[in-house]
């Protein structure tokens, strides 16, 4: 497949769009909802509720939050993973070991 | 009176349209809308003409809509500009590549177009302002005027160490002058004019925005003169033998206050954005073929429309302050300088995402260069991720400006010093002492985006899908980059994209449904 052939764009572009009614965040930095197209599985990882780098004193609990909404993929058996990079050891509270995780729609998975 | 005007008018406008057509004729002003300039029974009890004062008398809440405007103040609130806070506009914070700016400027320079009789605007509504309101700017097209004395000589050397005169109105410290009818250019009597105004016709706004940074079709690209009279190939909309459209059948106007704005234009009369759809005259979706009808959102009708601009008349694409060349019609028919125009007909659009927002230089900020270098003067807000914007046609303008090495800001160049001597060092300096501002500057280049929205062709000259895109055209150079200027390139590398479901192999081998 190259896509810089004629026409070769068009007919992959339509197999994916309009057959697959894949959305175009897929492939491009974009996205088009006014289409309904099925968008990507995008995590939504927050800390104390915050999607921005948060500051806490020594003894404060840091609540970590991984959800997902599993769009065209509702009901499909999947891995997951969840990688921690941190300045310090690695956090005690079981980072590792993630359980297999049914995507639904309505009730994204937490860790 | 102005419930009576506006009974008056559905009458006028039903009797104009069924004249539509009618030209000059030796017993009335030459007709070239759909409305004639039908006489109204109470104007026909004017019997003597003092100048606006004579209309305000009648129309004095016309008069405070109209004071308010963009039309008369030069300036107003900036909605869609959020770069600028306050008021801004033409007559105080204005700066753009044609003419620089009019502030800097003897009035007589550059304030020819404006609806006032000669008296700055001011922000109080008094009878002296309301009175110097010139309806007839807009509501008479065969209205002519020039300036009234007293004037005075005035006598500059030019860059080429001539020394030239000319007379000039005298203006006050405010740059007050006065107006008066100019009865040779008319070809009517002032009283017939006064007794014939009407609604504005094409030819009546034409009149001056054909002729915007000084020629016709110079500045806009999609309007000149001839776009009162456009064949119907060339304007579907204001031809004629078209839709006879006027202007304000788009730019609505509501208490004098007229919908519209081009992305390099800083004030809105109407905050709202006008597009083919907003104001009901397409539907949405407007075509039968629903695969057009997935363009609708994200392209705006003019790109595939206007297939190009300055159709009826070549217009400046760039302008060369280094150049003078003198011209015999400035300032009033006594000659000067102007800068050389690098002009272009027939001219392919530059197409860009744009939202209905826009950054627009203001004198004062301080100046931003774009990815070129050059400064960039008017620019167009949205992107392919942006919910609201399309994809647009645009006119792309570039001339260079004096730039203030200690503030960053543009220089109000002089532009009467420039029509006096032709030279652009002096014009600079001259603008540096109206700023206030002292110290060494450079010579950069600036530009502009400006949108094109006249000059709709008929639709068997619409864009096909190969003037887009590549995989339609046959080998021939499509007339937008898709891929690079607007965003719709892959996300990364097709070895990172396709396996995001398919098991890839190389860029030619790449696995279905992998298990």
């Amino acid at each position: 497949m190259n896509l810089n052939q004629p026409r070769e764009f068009e007919k992959t572009h339509h197999k994916h769009v309009t057959d697959k009614r894949l959305d175009c965040s897929w492939c491009h930095g974009f996205t088009r909802p006014e289409r309904g197209l099925d968008t990507q599985v995008t995590p939504d990882i927050r800390a104390n509720g915050e999607d921005g780098p948060i500051t806490v004193s020594r003894d404060t609990a840091v609540s970590i939050t991984v959800a997902l909404d599993p769009g065209r993929l509702s009901g499909t058996m999947m891995d997951w993973w969840v990688a921690a990079d941190t300045p310090t050891p690695r956090p005690r509270d079981g980072m590792n070991g993630m359980p297999m995780c049914t995507l639904q729609v309505g009730s994204p998975a937490f860790i | 009176m102005k419930s009576v005007r506006r009974i008056l008018w559905v009458l006028v406008g039903i009797v104009a349209f069924g004249v539509t057509g009618w030209a000059a004729s030796e017993t009335g002003p030459r007709t070239v809308s759909g409305f004639a300039n039908e006489t109204i029974d109470e104007h026909m009890l004017i019997d003597q003409y003092d100048g606006p004062a004579t209309c305000v008398a009648c129309h004095e809440e016309e008069a405070r809509e109209m004071f308010g405007s963009v039309h008369y103040q030069w300036s107003g609130s900036t909605p869609n500009v959020p770069d600028i806070s306050g008021p801004a506009g033409k007559g105080d914070r204005g700066f753009n590549t044609y003419c620089g700016t009019v502030v800097s400027s003897r009035r007589i320079s550059c304030w020819g177009c404006h609806v006032g009789n000669g008296k700055a605007p001011s922000t109080q509504a008094t009878a002296e302002q309301l009175n110097n309101i010139d309806c007839m700017m807009c509501h008479q097209p065969l209205y002519e005027r020039k300036a009234r004395g007293p004037f005075e000589t005035l006598t500059y050397t030019g860059f080429d160490g001539v020394s030239r005169s000319w007379e000039l109105p005298v203006e006050d410290a405010e740059g007050n002058f006065q107006f008066e009818p100019d009865l040779v250019k008319m070809g009517i009597d002032i009283l017939t004019a006064a007794r014939t105004v009407g609604k504005p016709t094409r030819a009546a706004c034409l009149r001056c925005h054909a002729y915007a940074a000084g020629s016709d079709c110079g500045k806009r690209g999609d309007l000149s003169e001839a776009s009162a009279d456009a064949p119907a190939d060339a304007d579907v909309h204001l031809a004629p033998l078209g839709a006879d459209l006027t202007c304000q059948s788009c730019h609505r106007s509501e208490d004098h206050r007229v919908l519209g704005r081009g992305l390099d234009l800083r004030p809105n009369d109407r905050p709202e954005r006008l597009t083919c759809m907003t104001i009901g005259c397409h539907e949405d979706p407007p075509h039968d073929s629903s695969r057009i009808n997935r363009h609708t959102a994200r392209v705006a009708c003019q790109s595939c429309h206007i297939p190009e601009y300055a159709t009826l008349a070549t217009t400046e694409m760039a302008r060369v302050w280094e150049t003078p060349v003198y011209y015999s019609g400035l300032l009033g028919g006594q000659g000067g300088f102007k800068p050389e125009e690098i002009r272009e007909g027939n001219v392919l659009p530059t197409y860009r995402w744009y939202n209905g927002t826009s950054r627009v230089y203001a004198l004062g900020q301080v100046a931003q260069a774009g990815t070129t270098g050059a400064y960039e003067l008017g620019l167009p807000y949205g992107g392919v991720d942006s919910l609201t914007a399309q994809i647009h046609p645009m006119k792309e303008h570039v001339s260079t400006s004096g730039l203030h090495d200690a503030t960053g800001q543009l220089i109000p160049q002089s532009t009467f010093t420039y029509f006096v001597t032709g030279d652009f060092d002096r014009a600079v300096q001259d603008g540096m002492t109206f700023a206030g501002l002292s110290g060494e500057w450079q010579t950069v280049d600036v530009h502009t985006y400006q949108t094109i929205n006249h000059g709709v062709e008929p639709s068997e000259n619409a864009l096909g899908c190969g003037a887009c895109h590549t995989d339609f055209s046959d080998g021939d150079p499509v007339c937008m980059d898709l891929k690079g200027d607007l965003g719709y390139q892959l996300k990364g590398p097709t070895a990172q994209i396709c396996i995001q479901c398919h098991e890839f192999e190389s860029a030619a081998r790449i696995r279905k449904n992998p298990p």
